[in-house]
Formats: C-alpha cells, structure tokens, sequence
C-alpha cells in the first residue's frame, strides 16, 4: 500500500517548459513559485509574462510553505473510477485553496491531510507536506498540506 | 445574443440562429473527470489534488462567498426549490411529475460541499434554438416580437487567473459587466419583470443575483426564500420553466427561450404583464454573459 492522500489511478502531472522549474522543485522538497525580476511580483499559476508589467523576466523563487486557508471544498461523490474506493461508504475528501502570505498571497491548491470529515476553518494555518509519488513512471511530487 | 445582435445592428447579417444541442450520451458526460494516464498544463494542478467536474472547480467560490457574508445552506436551497416547483407547471420539463421539498434536499447526498444533488444542474441531451432578425422584419413575423434591450458579454480584471487565482474569487464576475447591461437596456433591477439564472450550480445564481443588484450581499439569507421566487406571486419569478436544474440542461440556451415566453405570455408559469425579461447566463466562468429582452411596450 502506499501513503498518498487520493488513492493512485488520476491523471498524473507532468511537467511542460513553463512549469517545469516547479516539479523539479517539488521533487527536492522544495517550493519553486515564479516572481518577476522587473517588479517583484509573485505570480501563481505560471504564465510566460508577469500579469503586472507584461515582462518575460520571471524567474521561479523558493518560498516556504506556511499558508492560511482561503477556501475549501469536502467532495463526496466520484467522478473518476480510481476514487470510487475511497469514496463510497461515506467516504469524502477535503481539497483546500491555500494563500502564502510570504509569496504575495498567491494561491496554491491541494488536499487537507487528516480526517476528511475534519471541520476545516477559512483562515487556519497550515503548512506544505510534500507527497512522493516514487513508484510512478516517471515519478513526481504533489504538495500537500495540514493544519499546523 | 450580444453577437447576434451586434451582427444585424450592424447589417453583417440579416438573420441569426442561435443554437445548441447536447448528447452526452454517446459523446461525454460534462460531469466526469478526465480518463487518461498524464496531464500537463493549468489542469496538472488541480486534477491530481481531485478537483476536475465543474462542480469541484466552482464550489470553492462558493464556500468563500458564504463564509464573507454569513449564508446559510437555505439559500441555495431556495433556488433549487423554485426550479423544481416551476417544473411541476411544464410538461417538457425532465423533472416534471418529480416535485422537490425541504427535507427531501436537506437528505439528498452531497456532491460536493456545498452542493446538494439538487443544487447540480442535470445531464440530459437536448436541442434549443432562437432565431434573431432586425425589430423592423421582426414586425412582419407570425409570433409576438420579443426585443433585445440589452446584451453583455465580457469579464472582469485577471478572472481568467489560472489555479484558482483570480483576484475577485468568490464572484460570478459579473460585477463590472452588469452595469453596462442596464445602462445599455436603460432598466433597472427594479424594473425586471422575471428573471432567469443559469443555475450550472445554485452557487452561481446566488453570486449572479447579488452582482445584478437585486439584493446586497449581506441580506442574502433573507432575500433567497422560495417565496420571493415563486411566479407569479413572487417579487423577483426565477427560473419559470425549471430551468438547468429541473426543466433541461441546455447550456442556458432554454433559459433564454423562457425569457421570450415570459414577453409573449406563453411560459406554464406566466408572470402577469411581464414586459421586461432578464437571463443571466453561465456564472463563475470567462467571459460571461448577460441579456435583457423586453416587449413592444418597452421600446
Ligand atoms: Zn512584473
């Protein structure tokens, strides 16, 4: 068996030129987010320009994962044949959206470790747990995260 | 409907069929997630974390904007249940002779919070069309002419931010675009005879209803009862035919057919009178749209 938060089955990343610097990172156990050089601005998803100055200077920077949960959601019902284990008999998981104040609150989305059926608060404090998934071809890294 | 009109305002075209027909049975289902083995792009970061049916992209919006303005889940249900109660009255309607009432919502299965089973539009095949021409060859037509007073289409700053980044998140983004709507429609809300909201998720029509600026965000839990949208009795009619909810997922295209009903006197929950008809189409996504028809008494 394996630790992964969803059970194995779901479409896995891969990376492409523009948000390859990311999952390398992941894979190191590092938070790689891009901020342009011009007027340091973080930016999250990757874009090939800065959403602020139009300029093609960014570059991904390492910011530490402390986050602040801005939204949630429990999904119950499956809509993919790799959860339907999981979800059937009450089962549930808990996706959250979680801004990084020290990366210009961008938003990053994953899962909320622990009990699915956890009330989850807007505002909690968590903090990034990064999910190997080394028995994938190739193998990559998820980030998750978990009240601190 | 904002193309077509422009298009024969501007003499381009001298008829336009708007249409859609859906069979997602035999050609997808848009509530299913994605069957391959990899992903790359945008979706890489949300799909391996769960969220890939539009259900589980929109809910976090929705969540937020309850949480900001303290809604209750009774209001989403409000929603729902005057689509259903709308259904009873139209013999085309999928829901029709399946009535919906409090508890049996309250009971229903999540699908994902906040969502109720009956907070989901359903999945059915179906066609619509409309057919638009100038108000002047509109006259020489058998059917009572319906006009276009207004129509939008557009978005708001950055509301196409990928992984969930938008800066305005828990919104419809309908907030800069409605304005231009009733300035161009020359209404107001108050004006609006009957509305119909395109429920993708009842989530969407309570952001779209609050952002036309039928009710301020914070009297939501007040404004959203089944009363209020009940026709004809009701202060603001909401999805007379049923809707995507209970009457058929037509992308929207069989709201707007209700929309000319409601001018020609023809729906099965007819608004007595009713000279101004509103649609406000697909929320939470971009660009969006939305559109005001009224009758000849309106010009
Ligand atoms: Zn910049």
């Amino acid at each position: 068996m394996n630790n992964y938060y969803l059970n194995p089955g779901l479409p896995q990343p891969v990376a492409t030129p523009l948000d390859e610097p990311y999952w390398t990172g992941l894979r190191n156990n590092q938070l790689l987010v891009q901020r342009c050089e011009q007027c340091n601005t973080w930016q999250w998803g990757p874009e090939w320009i800065c959403h602020q100055c139009h300029s093609s200077d960014l570059i991904f920077t390492a910011t530490p994962t402390q986050g602040i949960v801005y939204s949630y959601e429990r999904v119950w019902h499956p809509v993919h044949p790799a959860l339907l284990d999981q979800l059937k008999n009450n089962g549930a998981y808990l996706v959250v959206l979680v801004e990084l104040p020290q990366a210009g609150s961008i938003r990053m989305l994953g899962n909320l470790l622990g009990d699915p059926h956890q009330q989850v608060d807007i505002g909690a404090r968590v903090e990034g747990v990064y999910e190997h998934h080394e028995d994938a071809e190739p193998a990559y890294s998820l980030l998750q995260w978990q009240l601190k | 409907m904002a193309n077509a009109a422009a298009a024969i305002h501007a003499g381009i075209a001298d008829t336009v069929v708007v249409f859609r027909a859906l069979a997602q049975g035999q050609f997808g289902r848009f509530g299913q997630g994605l069957r391959r083995n990899t992903i790359a792009g945008d979706f890489a970061h949300t799909i391996p974390y769960g969220v890939m049916s539009p259900a589980q992209m929109f809910a976090m919006k929705v969540v937020r904007f309850m949480h900001d303005h303290g809604v209750a889940q009774a209001a989403l249900r409000a929603i729902s249940l005057a689509s259903y109660h709308h259904a009873q009255a139209n013999p085309r309607a999928v829901m029709y002779g399946r009535p919906l009432d409090e508890q049996s919502y309250d009971d229903s299965r999540w699908i994902v919070e906040p969502f109720h089973l009956y907070d989901c539009c359903l999945e059915n095949d179906g066609a619509a069309a409309m057919i638009l021409v100038s108000a002047q060859r509109a006259k020489d037509m058998p059917n009572k002419p319906c006009y276009v007073l207004g129509a939008v289409a557009g978005s708001q700053y950055r509301a196409g931010a990928s992984v969930h980044n938008t800066p305005d998140y828990a919104s419809s983004s309908f907030k800069t675009l409605a304005p231009r709507l009733y300035d161009m429609a020359h209404v107001q809300p108050k004006d609006i005879d009957v509305l119909q909201s395109y429920e993708n998720f009842t989530g969407g029509v309570l952001m779209s209803i609050v952002e036309h600026g039928f009710c301020e965000p914070e009297a939501c839990n007040e404004f959203f009862v089944k009363e209020n949208f009940i026709s004809p009795t009701g202060d603001l009619p909401l999805n007379t035919s049923g809707g995507n909810l209970a009457e058929c997922y037509m992308h929207g295209l069989g709201l707007n057919l209700e929309a000319v009903r409601q001018i020609r006197g023809e729906s099965t929950s007819q608004v007595k009178g009713a000279d101004v008809s509103m649609v406000i189409s697909g929320p939470m996504v971009t660009p969006v749209s939305s559109c005001i028809f009224g009758s000849e008494a309106t010009l």
